[in-house]
């Protein structure tokens, strides 16, 4: 690769977990610019996903669209991470305009670039411009040097570049490498998504992990982005100079030391990654199968961990040093039976639930090595698992259901289960090709396109299109569940559970019977685990392991010896004391900014809040047979009305106004727990409380109240 | 003898996987069994007789996502 310019920058240690400065790169010019961390960011933002808000917000003006050369990805850690002590601690968070929603998304990974930024002198990266080549930006923390290569005949396979550029760009230390890619498939669709790699030393080979969500990988690839590389040597705790090191120290190793004991006895992370809950899922009638019609199949548990456990490659797993959940996995010498790599051994990062779940059982398939070639392909053309895997549901129902033909698809048989024309449709899609060039745009605009140019039934397709705020549903069954629905439909960047998973909660458990309670739950929980994107660290450690008297507590589902042990954490880091209601003090800031992000993008109201029919109840006769003796009880229980000689078209249709009545209750509790207008837009009261009350956000929400 | 969640309980002939978790807790926020280090699906709870020397794990999941 040449060299096409470079800039030396000075070299600086982290202080308690900041670093302190931000980087800007113009990928247009080449031109960089160095941004001061002041503490008013760090008081109101914290870091990570907060920063990146910050930092996007002030670059571009409202409304920019995707593609716009202003619009940015930004890219931060947080204090907390890059601390191998702590399990969890290796996240970076993306934030920008996305082309499917037009408004901010958030996307965090795993992977070693964002620590591996900071350790190099940077909280955050901002990528702005496009280039006129194609360009690979390598940040070397070691040399304190910022390098722009040109990346013209680079392979456009994820999976390729990014063991190329850890052996080229590392040496003898591939290590001390991370690699951000996108792919060809983010090129030519809406739904990329963004590489993180890292060096797997007992291996020998490089993983990665997926930002997935909302297409910031097409945003990259519009820059004409080939490949951001971080290089540092060495990952230890000194790297983010701690307040009080012992401190970390301490908790972290208790927190380690009960992830070590109590995981294998549990559900088998280190083992198993996610792919425990298939079952679980399966269980409790949640586990999309057939676009989201059903919650569970027959055929489900075939898709379930024992299936993994028998193909996934024995080692450690993490994602980030140190990490002790190690969920991540890999397939060793997978032979590919498709696409440009037909017959290559490979190896395969994942898969996890959601691509199961999106691939397999929504898809109609349950052949778990079917999940593992959509899942590397996926990876490789740098596409999104879950909107590829919810879209294509989609595409399938609209198949059978005859709103979609083989004239309109070029000959593909987009029935559920037909594994070979879907893996056509992912090739195509990558390559910007035939009925793949439409179905990569995302469910939103297929909708659209399906009835403009198709003659599709809108009400039909508007029903079963499992997208919110242009954002593809991720994998999980909220019909029974009102509170999800809710979490799903009022999460700020569009339908990822990410932001809040209440089911076991309010379906299993019933512990919230009122709307008081989802409204309180859904004020709580999202912002908890906002503070895991403001502070460079995954969720996972949290409740995914639980102590072995937890469900003895008073509020077992916030499991909140762990969150006490986070506010240790954060304030042994940063030397700002911090108990658990602080934590979610903070993330209420963030939280409602982006709120008002959206707002400024012009979205983030109550009608941006709307949510698809198949995700509250029956769309279809079949669905609502499928389950009659659950509707029909629900019927007469908490409405008093009599199913008895009524139609089951005639049921559908009153279970449906009562449901969607009950939504709209469900959004009026959350926006007055949240401190919401009725519209759904922070009171000015609300911004001054947490002091968010800059006049630009006043400028924002003052025609709103 | 049984093992269930690591303490030691007296076997019972012909004791179901469901007979159990009710006798723990009819209101145990349970949602997921592992039998002998298998997950074992809601649907074979019912009808898996818990032999001599099982060890059952019953986990209250409230994660996910």
């Amino acid at each position: 690769m040449k060299l096409l310019e470079e800039h030396a920058y000075e070299k600086r240690a982290a202080q308690h977990g900041y670093a302190n400065r931000t980087l800007h790169i113009d990928v247009g010019s080449r031109a960089i610019t160095e941004k001061p961390v002041t503490d008013q960011m760090k008081e109101i933002f914290v870091g990570g996903r907060g920063f990146d808000l910050w930092l996007l917000w002030n670059a571009i003006p409202p409304r920019t669209k995707w593609d716009d050369p202003v619009n940015e990805i930004v890219i931060a850690s947080g204090p907390l991470a890059g601390s191998p002590i702590y399990p969890g601690s290796g996240k970076s968070i993306c934030c920008s305009i996305s082309p499917l929603t037009g408004s901010v998304i958030d996307s965090n990974v795993g992977g070693y670039f964002g620590p591996y930024l900071k350790f190099s002198g940077f909280d955050a990266l901002e990528l702005q411009g496009k280039s006129e080549v194609p360009l690979v930006v390598v940040i070397d923390g070691d040399d304190g040097v910022i390098r722009f290569l040109d990346g013209t005949g680079l392979t456009d396979n994820a999976y390729l570049l990014s063991e190329q550029l850890h052996r080229e760009l590392g040496g003898d230390k591939p290590v001390k490498v991370s690699v951000v890619t996108a792919g060809s498939g983010a090129r030519h669709t809406n739904i990329g998504c963004l590489n993180f790699s890292w060096w797997d030393l007992g291996r020998k080979a490089v993983h990665f992990k997926q930002a997935g969500r909302g297409g910031i990988g097409t945003v990259f690839t519009d820059k004409n982005l080939v490949a951001v590389v971080g290089i540092h040597t060495g990952n230890a705790l000194k790297f983010n100079n701690p307040y009080d090191s012992k401190g970390v120290i301490a908790v972290g190793r208790k927190h380690s030391k009960e992830i070590r004991q109590l995981d294998p006895k549990q559900n088998e992370m280190a083992v198993l990654g996610t792919t425990h809950l298939v079952t679980i899922m399966n269980d409790y009638d949640l586990l999309p199968t057939h676009n989201f019609k059903f919650g569970s199949s027959d055929e489900g548990v075939k898709l379930g961990a024992e299936a993994y456990r028998a193909r996934f490659h024995k080692g450690y797993d993490g994602c980030w040093a140190g990490c002790t959940v190690a969920c991540a996995h890999v397939v060793k010498d997978f032979a590919l039976t498709s696409g440009p790599m037909k017959g290559q051994p490979v190896w395969v990062d994942g898969p996890e639930y959601e691509t199961i779940a999106g691939c397999g059982s929504n898809l109609g398939v349950f052949d778990p090595d079917f999940v593992i070639e959509m899942n590397f392909y996926c990876d490789a053309y740098g596409l999104d698992t879950i909107s590829v895997g919810t879209a294509m549901a989609f595409v399938m129902e609209c198949f059978e259901a005859g709103q979609l033909t083989t004239a309109h698809t070029g000959g593909l048989e987009l029935a559920f289960g037909n594994q070979e024309a879907a893996l056509e449709l992912l090739h195509q899609a990558a390559r910007g090709e035939g009925f793949g060039a439409v179905f990569g745009k995302g469910i939103r605009a297929m909708k659209a396109h399906f009835v403009e140019h198709f003659g599709a039934d809108a009400a039909f397709v508007a029903d079963i299109g499992m997208e919110a705020k242009g954002l593809e549903y991720s994998e999980y069954m909220t019909k029974e569940s009102l509170a999800q629905q809710g979490g799903y439909g009022l999460a700020l960047k569009g339908p990822q559970h990410d932001e809040a998973w209440l089911i076991f909660l309010d379906m299993v458990h019933g512990y919230m019977p009122t709307f008081e309670d989802k409204a309180e739950a859904l004020h709580w929980f999202p912002m908890w685990r906002t503070w895991f994107g403001l502070n460079g660290l995954c969720k996972l450690p949290w409740n995914d392991i639980v102590p072995t008297d937890n469900k003895d507590t008073a509020e077992p589902a916030k499991v909140m010896k762990h969150v006490q042990w986070y506010a240790d954490f954060f304030t042994a880091m940063t030397g700002r004391e911090a108990g658990p209601d602080d934590l979610i003090a903070l993330s209420e800031r963030s939280y409602n900014f982006q709120r008002v992000f959206n707002l400024r993008q012009g979205f983030g109201r109550r009608e941006h809040d709307a949510i698809p029919y198949r995700s509250v109840g029956p769309v279809t006769e079949e669905e609502y047979l499928s389950r009659q003796e659950r509707y029909d009880g629900q019927l007469a229980e908490r409405w008093a009305i009599d199913p008895a000689g009524r139609s089951t078209a005639d049921k559908v249709a009153l279970l449906r106004q009562k449901r969607e009545e009950q939504y709209q209750l469900l959004c009026d509790a959350v926006y007055q727990r949240r401190g919401w207008t009725s519209d759904g837009v922070p009171t000015v009261e609300t911004a001054e409380r947490l002091g968010i009350d800059f006049p630009e956000v006043l400028e924002v929400i003052g025609p709103h109240q | 003898m049984i093992v269930v969640n690591e303490e030691e309980r007296p076997h019972r002939p012909g004791l179901t996987v469901l007979d159990l978790l009710i006798e723990l807790d009819p209101r145990l926020p349970l949602v997921a069994v592992k039998m002998d280090g298998r997950h074992l699906p809601r649907a074979q709870w019912k009808d898996r007789v818990i032999e001599d020397g099982d060890e059952i794990t019953i986990l209250p999941v409230f994660a996910g996502g």
